[in-house]
C-alpha cells in the first residue's frame, strides 16, 4: 500500500517538475516558493544518509562466514599433534587466564617428573616430590627452578627474554624436560 | 573400467549396490531447503543519487543530476527482476572400480538447466568428508540458458572407508543480483575403499590357561601337536606314542609327549576415543595406525588357526565377534575398512567411558586376550588396559608412536608416554612400540624378542 | 590444493579494474578535484575484490561515484561525465559480484560465464540509461528553476523507496 502511495507521488512530482521544464513560466502561476539552492541540497544530504544507515543493518555473505561454513569441503579432518594442548596453554601470554594455564602445566609436569623419577632412580613418590620440591633431583639449576621455590635459576639471559625468542617459563620446561627425557631413556630418532 | 555410480532419487533404493553397477537410474530432481533471499547489494545506490543530486543543485550542473538519474536506474534495475526457481537436474559420475587408498578418483557432476534461463548460478559439490580435493575444484559459477548442461570435474585422493557424498549445493542468483534463490538438490553417491588386511607374518601371544584346541601352548605335556619330551611307557598309552626309534637304538620303552596347543581367542580393540585421535608428522591419524594394528593382528592370528574379533573403543561403538575361517576374515577386513567406529574422521558423539567399558566387558568373552591398538596419548588408555588386565583378559599393546619433538608440548606428550609404556610394562602388559616410520611387522619383531615364552 | 581459498579468480576482478581505469581516464581529463576522490576509491573497489573485502569494495564504489559527481559539479563536460559515471556504477557492480563468487565458489573454480551475463548486463543498464539520460538533456529544456529541481527530487525519492531500495 505504501509503496503505491510512494510510486504516485513519486510520478506526481516527476511530472511536476517535467511540466515546469516544459513551461517555466508555470511555476510562477501555481505561485511555489523558490525555496533557496542550499536547502534543496543539504535536504538531499539528509535523505542520503538515511539510506545508508538502511544499508549498514543488511548481512552480507562474509569471506569469514565461507571460511567457517563450506571451507571444509576440500579437505579432510586433520588431527592435532599430541601435545598440542600444552602447547595452547604455554601460548597463553600475560593477561586472563595465564595463571590458571600456568599453574595448570606446572601440575602436570610435577606429576609427569614424579612418575618418571620413581621409576627411574627407583624412588618413592614421597621422596621424589621432596626432591623436586628441594630442586635436588638434577644438576641443571634451570630445571630444577621450574618445580622448586628454593632454587634461583641462574642470571636470566636478559637479551633472549627481550627479544620474545624464549620466556624464562619455557626455558624452564625445556631444560626440564631434556632432563627427564634423559632419565627416561626417551628420545634420539 | 569406470563405474558410473548415478544419483538416486529421494527415494533412494535401500541398501548400498556393489560399486561396479552400470546402472543407469534417473538423474536427481530433488529441490530440498529452498530458501529465497534479497541480497540487498543495491542498497544505498539511492542515497548516492541523491547525493549526485545535491552536487547538481548546489552546482546547477546538469551532468551531476544525470549521474544521479544514472543511480535510480541501478535502483530500478535492482528491483525488476524475481527471485528464480530454479529447475535442475544433476548427475554425479565417480570414475572408480574398487579403489585402493591413495588412489586418485575422478568426480564429475553435470547439472542440466530443466526451467527458464538462470543468469548467474553457484554450483557447490557435496565432497565426504573423509577425502581430500586434490585437483580441479568441487564449485563452479555459471549461466546456464534453458536445457544446456554444465559439468565441474574434480579429483579427490582416496582414503579407507566408505565415503557418502553429500547434496548439491545451489544458488541461483536474477541478472542484477539482487535476489537470489539457496537450495540443496539430493545426490547421494558413495564410493568405498576396503583394503585388504594387512600382512603380518606372526603376532606371539601370552601364556593363558584355556580349553580349546589350538595353538596357545601351555606347559602342561599331553595330547597335542608340538613335540614335548619323552618319558617312561606306562600302561595304557597308546602305542601310536610309543617312540620306537628309541625302543630300536637303546631297548628302552618311552611315550613321546606334546605340549597341549589351543586356538586362543583374541579381540584386537582399536582405541577411538577423542584423545586417540592425534595425528603424526604427516597428519596421518593415529587410529588410522591403530586399525591397520588391529587388521595386522588378524590376519596373523586367523593364519595361525586363532579365533578373532575386533572392537572400536570409542564414542561409536563397534563389534565384530570371534571367529575364524575365510568368511570371517573377509567380514573382518569389511568391519575394519567401513564401520564408523574405525573411521580416521572426528568423533560426533560424547564418550561415556564406564557405558563403553561396560559394554565391552559384557561382549569380551571370559578366555579371551585383548591386543589394545592405541597411541597411548592420555592415563586413560593405560588405565583401561590395567583394567582388563585385572578382570582376567590378558593385554597385549600395539602402541603406534605418533609423538613428535618440535615443540615444548610435543616434547612432554612424548615424555609422558614412554612413562605410560614402562608403567604398563612393569606391571607385566606386553607392548609393542611401534614408530610409524618403520613397518609394523619390524615393530613386532623387535618387540617379541624380548619377551620370554 | 586443499585449502578453500574465499577469494575471487583473477577472471571475475578483471571487469572491475577494466572499469576502474574507465573512470580514472575521464575523470584526470577534466577535474582535479573529482580525481582526489575518484582515484583512491576506484583503487580501493580493485583492491577490495581481488581480496575478497566488501567494504573496501562499497566504500571505494561510492567514493569513486561522488568523484565523478564532484567532477560534474565543478564543469567536467557531460560528455565525459557520464560514461565515468556509467564505469563507476559498473566497477562497484562487478567488484560486488566478485566478492560474492569468491566468498561462494572460490579461486580455484570456473566462472565465465556468470562473470560474463553479469557484467554484460550492468553494462547494458547503465548505458541505457546514460543514453537516455542524455538524450533528454540534449533535446530537453536548457534552464531549470529551483521549483522544477525540487520537484524532481522528491519525485527520485519518492521513486527510489517504491521500487524498495
Amino acid at each position: 500500500m505504501l509503496r503505491r502511495v510512494l510510486l504516485a507521488l513519486g510520478v506526481l512530482f516527476a511530472a511536476l517538475g517535467v511540466a515546469v521544464a516544459a513551461s517555466p513560466s508555470l511555476a510562477a502561476t501555481l505561485r511555489l516558493p523558490n525555496v533557496p539552492r542550499v536547502a534543496v541540497a543539504v535536504l538531499a544530504v539528509v535523505f542520503a544518509l538515511a539510506t545508508h544507515a538502511a544499508r549498514k543493518r543488511v548481512e552480507f555473505r562474509d569471506p569469514d562466514d565461507a571460511v567457517v561454513r563450506a571451507s571444509g569441503l576440500e579437505d579432510r579432518y586433520e588431527p592435532p599433534r599430541p601435545g598440542a594442548d600444552v602447547d595452547a596453554e604455554l601460548a597463553i601470554g600475560p593477561g586472563e587466564g595465564a595463571s590458571g594455564a600456568d599453574a595448570r602445566i606446572r601440575e602436570r609436569l610435577r606429576l609427569l617428573a614424579v612418575r618418571v623419577l620413581s621409576d627411574a632412580e627407583g624412588w618413592s613418590e614421597e621422596k621424589a616430590h621432596r626432591r623436586l620440591d628441594e630442586g635436588t633431583w638434577t644438576d641443571d639449576r634451570t630445571a630444577a627452578a621450574l618445580f622448586s621455590e628454593a632454587v634461583d635459576p641462574p642470571a636470566r639471559n636478559v637479551v633472549v627474554e627481550f627479544a620474545g625468542i624464549e620466556s624464562t617459563r619455557e626455558r624452564e620446561v625445556r631444560r626440564a624436560l631434556a632432563e627427564l627425557e634423559r632419565r627416561a631413556g626417551v628420545g634420539g630418532d | 573400467m569406470s563405474a558410473t555410480t548415478t544419483a538416486d532419487s529421494e527415494q533412494a533404493a535401500g541398501g548400498d549396490s556393489e560399486r561396479e553397477h552400470d546402472e543407469e537410474t534417473e538423474p536427481a530432481t530433488a529441490l530440498v531447503d529452498v530458501t529465497t533471499r534479497e541480497t540487498n547489494r543495491w542498497r544505498g545506490v539511492t542515497a548516492l543519487s541523491l547525493l549526485a543530486a545535491a552536487a547538481g543543485i548546489a552546482s546547477t550542473s546538469p551532468a551531476a543530476l544525470l549521474l544521479a538519474v544514472l543511480g535510480v536506474a541501478y535502483a530500478a534495475y535492482g528491483a525488476l527482476f524475481d527471485a528464480p526457481s530454479p529447475s535442475l537436474a544433476v548427475e554425479r559420475t565417480i570414475d572408480a572400480a574398487d579403489p585402493e587408498p591413495g588412489d586418485e578418483v575422478e568426480v564429475s557432476l553435470s547439472v542440466t538447466n530443466e526451467g527458464a534461463f538462470l543468469p548467474d548460478l553457484r554450483v557447490v559439490d557435496g565432497v565426504p568428508e573423509g577425502v581430500d580435493v586434490v585437483d580441479g575444484s568441487p564449485r563452479l559459477a555459471t549461466a546456464l540458458r534453458a536445457g544446456k548442461t554444465a559439468t565441474l570435474r574434480y579429483t579427490v585422493e582416496m582414503r579407507r572407508g566408505e565415503h557418502d557424498f553429500d547434496g548439491v549445493q545451489v544458488r541461483a542468483r536474477d541478472v542484477a543480483g539482487a535476489r537470489e534463490t539457496e537450495a540443496t538438490v539430493r545426490a547421494a553417491s558413495s564410493v568405498a575403499s576396503v583394503p585388504d588386511l594387512p600382512e603380518l607374518d606372526a603376532f606371539p601371544l601370552r601364556d593363558q590357561t584355556v580349553q580349546r584346541v589350538g595353538r596357545v601352548p601351555t606347559s602342561q605335556g599331553g595330547s597335542g601337536v608340538e613335540f614335548y619330551g619323552t618319558r617312561e611307557y606306562r600302561t595304557g598309552d597308546p602305542l601310536s606314542r610309543v617312540d620306537w626309534t628309541r625302543l630300536a637304538r637303546t631297548g628302552d620303552l618311552s611315550t613321546v609327549q606334546y605340549r597341549e596347543e589351543r586356538a586362543a581367542t583374541v579381540v584386537a580393540v582399536v582405541d577411538a576415543r577423542d584423545a586417540a585421535h592425534v595425528a603424526d608428522a604427516d597428519g596421518e591419524d593415529a587410529v588410522e595406525y591403530g586399525v591397520e594394528a588391529a587388521g595386522g593382528v588378524a590376519s596373523a592370528l586367523l593364519d595361525a588357526g586363532d579365533r578373532v574379533g575386533v572392537a572400536a573403543f570409542g564414542p561409536h561403538w563397534e563389534w565384530l565377534a570371534p571367529g575364524s575361517g575365510r568368511d570371517h576374515r573377509a567380514r573382518l577386513r569389511d568391519a575394519l575398512a567401513r564401520r564408523r567406529g574405525f573411521a580416521a574422521l572426528e568423533p560426533e558423539r560424547r564418550f561415556l567411558g564406564a557405558l563403553v567399558f561396560r559394554r565391552l566387558r559384557k561382549h569380551l568373552p571370559a578366555d579371551a586376550q585383548v591386543v589394545f591398538c592405541s597411541p597411548l596419548a592420555d592415563d586413560n588408555a593405560a588405565a583401561y588396559v590395567r583394567r582388563l588386565e585385572a578382570r582376567g583378559n590378558p593385554v597385549t599393546v600395539v602402541s603406534p608412536d605418533v609423538t613428535g619433538a618440535e615443540t615444548l608440548g610435543q616434547q612432554v606428550a612424548r615424555v609422558e608416554r614412554a612413562a605410560r609404556i614402562r608403567s604398563l610394562r612393569r606391571a607385566g602388559v606386553r607392548v609393542v612400540d611401534w614408530p610409524v616410520e618403520r613397518s609394523l611387522p619390524v615393530a613386532v619383531a623387535t618387540a617379541s624378542r624380548g619377551w620370554s615364552q | 590444493m586443499s585449502e578453500f581459498d574465499a577469494r575471487p579468480p583473477s577472471l571475475a576482478v578483471a571487469p572491475a579494474a577494466v572499469a576502474a581505469a574507465l573512470v580514472v581516464l575521464p575523470v584526470a581529463a577534466g577535474s582535479t578535484v573529482g580525481l582526489v576522490l575518484a582515484g583512491p576509491g576506484v583503487a580501493a573497489v580493485v583492491y577490495g575484490a581481488h581480496t575478497a573485502t566488501r567494504s573496501y569494495v562499497t566504500l571505494g564504489g561510492a567514493l569513486a561515484f561522488l568523484g565523478v559527481a564532484v567532477a560534474a559539479a565543478s564543469g567536467l563536460p557531460t560528455a565525459l561525465a557520464l560514461p565515468a559515471g556509467v564505469a563507476a556504477l559498473v566497477a562497484y557492480d562487478t567488484g560486488e559480484h566478485a566478492v560474492g563468487l569468491g566468498v561462494d565458489v572460490g579461486a580455484d573454480a570456473t566462472v565465465a560465464q556468470s562473470v560474463a551475463v553479469h557484467t554484460a548486463g550492468s553494462v547494458t543498464v547503465a548505458s541505457l540509461a546514460a543514453g537516455l539520460g542524455y538524450a533528454v538533456y540534449q533535446f530537453g529544456p536548457t534552464s531549470l528553476p529551483v521549483t522544477g529541481l525540487l520537484a524532481l527530487l522528491f519525485a527520485s525519492v519518492f521513486l527510489a523507496y517504491a521500487l524498495g531500495d
